[in-house]
């Protein structure tokens, strides 16, 4: 008789338990994953537009900080223009007020007043007078962007000496009627934009810096970057900001190469005048902090369920078949012909029917073989009274048969000594 | 009853997994010793010293605590060629992380010494131009970069300076260190501009106070000195109290202003100076240091320009008589009264 174990491997054997509890993994982690995939993805979508916003909103404060440390260097020009009567005073008082409005504001490296022809009135500079440029800057370019007396901020160029941004800006001087007389020029040295920009705080790592139209880095925390002239033009805002005309902030926050080589979210603010863009990045694994805690959270939680199911699997599995097993084991054992075999079964449910079923069963069993039994026994009672019986009729036929036997022999003996008699009296 | 071997199926490779799996996400915590950066600080110019405590100040800010992630060798000295290449021949021999070195001479110094040895170099209050420290400004080269002093700007501003508050001086007095490398382009800048002015420079090189003290000493019983101001230019020898002093009591007593690099000797006092200042350009190397520190190769950090600082003292300027304009003063970064 093949073992159990040989049975199942013949038969391919696969533990219902074993399916059942991988059905119900299978089914609970799918049903897991969707639930975490969905929240994931609805949660990194909400995440997404907020960045987007916050982006926006940094960029554009940013840009306002910059925009305001240009802003005060125009108020202070055209103060300057305006109060201390500029155009009319003699050349010593116009130095002197060159010299106020230096040494008020350190960004200020040179200051030189025109007249309306564009002729030097007076100069001072931080520079000993042989070290000044700004002579060079003082050309017909110059003159034709502030000829229409406004406001003018030049490109941004580098200092040959010390490699410094600077630019020039200018400011028209008028009279009292309103007529111009002359113009007010400084060269601006942006390093003192630098600490400005370094302070921005984008997030925990995220940096901030500041681009001309043509991509150069201007204003930067990393100073020796700046130093260096770097064209940023390869970096993807930075090059969305070059190839835009008007001063519309971008509204996408996909994830694009860094000013430092990581992956950030990248967002630019125009300034408008001067003509530089502010652009801020947040590396991507800041930005999606949340997001990556909230997948985080999801594996945990999803783990957990897993584990959960795979307890409740093999408990639920165990139980619907640890009666069938039960009844299995009971099968064999009665197979092998112990009766006696209690089957401790007490679902309410078919598998409880099943078993109270299989104990009837097991009862019919026993009776009809208690029954059998006794009719074996009336048989061969009746057998053993048959056959004592046709044993005492055999001993008596044997004696009668004895008895036959010897008269048959006694008339043989007798017709033999009639026939003796015979012969002699013949 | 027969117990089912399989319903027992992989529950304690589940559990270690979700194990693992835990451990994984939740990070695990380990402690690593954090290094210790050695900086070797050769102060080569007691005059500007002050740019040690600007330097630990702002690495302080960058996260360098001292005595836990940066200990800090700072050698003191003046002017000495030997006692230079000494202190950077230690500071090579123990392998610091990077030597902060000032003025021009010790940085050149400095280079000479580390050649070859990896060692990088922080200079600050060094002259670049023409002094071969560096490739370019924004390529440095070698193992070596710092903070530049406007050196030749520098002088021809103390001269202006001096100019515009003692017009009616046509002779300066030029003293100056014999010998000293950054004297003579500062010379070559100051001449040309001396001659446009109509003023007459009267160079005196001297190797210490002694020698100033003799080359003053006949002129103290003669009316005319031989010249109607003494200025002070970017070299060592003048800012040292010995030889200020000598300059300073010779200047107040014949009432010749003295000017250049603002110093006190005493009751002697210079009345105006332009130099960089001490403690903003200690914070300007700091971030140059602490790229070192972080492994950008120096030779590829760009040399910064530390910015010149303009004092007029109002007092001493008033004790030789002089005037000084109201444009002069607005533009002055400190005055001292």
């Amino acid at each position: 008789m093949p073992t159990q174990n040989e049975a199942k491997k013949g038969r391919n054997f696969r533990s219902l338990t074993v399916t059942l509890a991988l059905a119900f993994l299978a089914l609970s982690t799918v049903v897991l994953l969707i639930a975490s995939g969905l929240e994931l993805y609805f949660n990194f979508q909400t995440q997404q537009q907020v960045i987007v916003s916050q982006q926006q909103l940094i960029a554009q404060d940013a840009a306002n900080t910059v925009k305001s440390f240009v802003q005060d260097k125009f108020s202070m020009m055209e103060s300057t223009a305006s109060i201390s009567s500029m155009a009319i005073e003699n050349q010593e008082q116009q130095k002197n007020v060159l010299d106020k409005l230096l040494g008020r504001e350190p960004s200020f490296r040179q200051l030189v007043l025109l007249d309306a022809q564009n002729r030097k009135l007076a100069e001072v500079s931080r520079l000993s007078q042989s070290a000044s440029r700004i002579d060079s800057r003082l050309d017909s370019n110059l003159f034709a962007q502030i000829q229409d007396g406004e406001k003018y901020v030049s490109s941004v160029y580098i200092d040959n000496i010390t490699s410094e941004p600077m630019m020039i800006m200018t400011v028209p001087v008028k009279d009292i009627f309103g007529d111009l007389k002359g113009t007010l020029v400084a060269e601006v040295n942006l390093k003192f934009m630098w600490d400005l920009v370094g302070r921005i705080k984008i997030g925990d790592k995220g940096v901030a810096y500041v681009v001309d139209r043509q991509g150069d880095l201007i204003a930067f925390g990393d100073i020796s970057r700046v130093l260096r002239g770097e064209n940023l033009i390869h970096l993807e805002k930075v090059n969305d900001f070059v190839s835009s005309k008007g001063l519309i902030i971008t509204g996408e926050s996909g994830t694009s190469k860094g000013i430092q080589g990581n992956s950030v979210i990248a967002n630019y603010a125009p300034l408008g005048m001067p003509d530089w863009a502010v652009v801020v990045e947040l590396p991507v694994e800041e930005a999606y902090q949340a997001v990556a805690q909230g997948v985080v959270m999801s594996a945990l939680i999803m783990l957990l369920g897993i584990f959960l199911a795979v307890v409740a699997g093999i408990y639920l599995s165990r139980r619907i078949t640890r009666p069938i097993i039960g009844l299995r084991d009971a099968a064999i054992k009665i197979g092998q012909g112990a009766l006696d075999t209690q089957i401790e079964v007490k679902s309410r449910n078919e598998i409880g029917d099943l078993a109270s079923a299989f104990r009837q069963m097991m009862d019919d069993l026993k009776k009809s073989r208690a029954k059998l039994e006794h009719h074996q026994q009336e048989l061969e009672k009746n057998v053993d009274e048959r056959t004592k019986e046709l044993q005492a009729k055999v001993e008596e036929l044997q004696k009668f048969n004895r008895l036959a036997v010897g008269r048959e022999l006694r008339m043989i003996e007798l017709k033999k000594r009639i026939r003796e008699l015979e012969s002699k009296r013949r | 009853m027969i117990r089912n071997k399989r319903t027992g199926f992989g529950l304690q490779a589940v559990l270690a997994s979700l194990l693992v799996a835990v451990i994984f996400l939740g990070g695990c915590t380990t402690t690593q010793n954090e290094k210790v950066y050695h900086v070797g600080v050769l102060s080569g110019l007691s005059f500007v010293a002050d740019i040690t405590d600007g330097l630990k100040a702002k690495m302080t800010e960058l996260g360098y605590t001292e005595g836990k992630n940066i200990v800090y060798d700072v050698q003191k000295m003046d002017f000495d060629m030997v006692a230079y290449r000494s202190a950077l021949n230690k500071f090579v021999d123990d392998k610091v992380d990077v030597i902060v070195v000032f003025p021009t001479e010790a940085s050149m110094e400095a280079k000479k010494a580390t050649e070859g040895t990896g060692t990088p170099v922080v200079f600050t209050f060094a002259l670049i131009e023409g002094m071969g420290l560096v490739d370019s400004i924004r390529e440095p080269g070698g193992n070596i970069t710092g903070v530049r002093y406007p050196g030749p700007d520098i002088v021809l501003k103390r001269f202006e300076i001096m100019h515009e508050m003692v017009p009616q001086a046509k002779r300066f007095l030029v003293p100056y260190q014999r010998g000293y490398p950054i004297v003579d382009p500062q010379l070559e800048a100051l001449r040309p501009a001396a001659e446009a002015a109509g003023i007459t420079l009267v160079e005196l090189p001297a190797s210490n106070a002694t020698e100033l003290q003799a080359y003053l000493d006949p002129r103290n019983k003669s009316a005319d000195a031989g010249f109607d101001a003494i200025l002070i230019i970017v070299e060592p020898l003048a800012v040292t109290p010995d030889a200020f002093g000598a300059l300073g009591k010779f200047a107040y007593e014949h009432k010749l202003p003295i000017g250049g690099a603002l110093m006190a000797a005493g009751d002697y006092k210079s009345i105006f100076g332009v130099n960089v200042n001490d403690i903003a350009v200690g914070r300007q190397t700091a971030p140059l240091v602490d790229k070192v520190l972080r492994g950008t190769p120096a030779g590829t950090i760009p040399v910064v320009s530390a910015d010149s600082y303009f004092q007029i003292n109002y007092k001493a300027a008033q004790a030789f008589g002089l005037n000084v304009s109201e444009g002069l003063l607005a533009r002055a970064d400190e005055i001292i009264r």
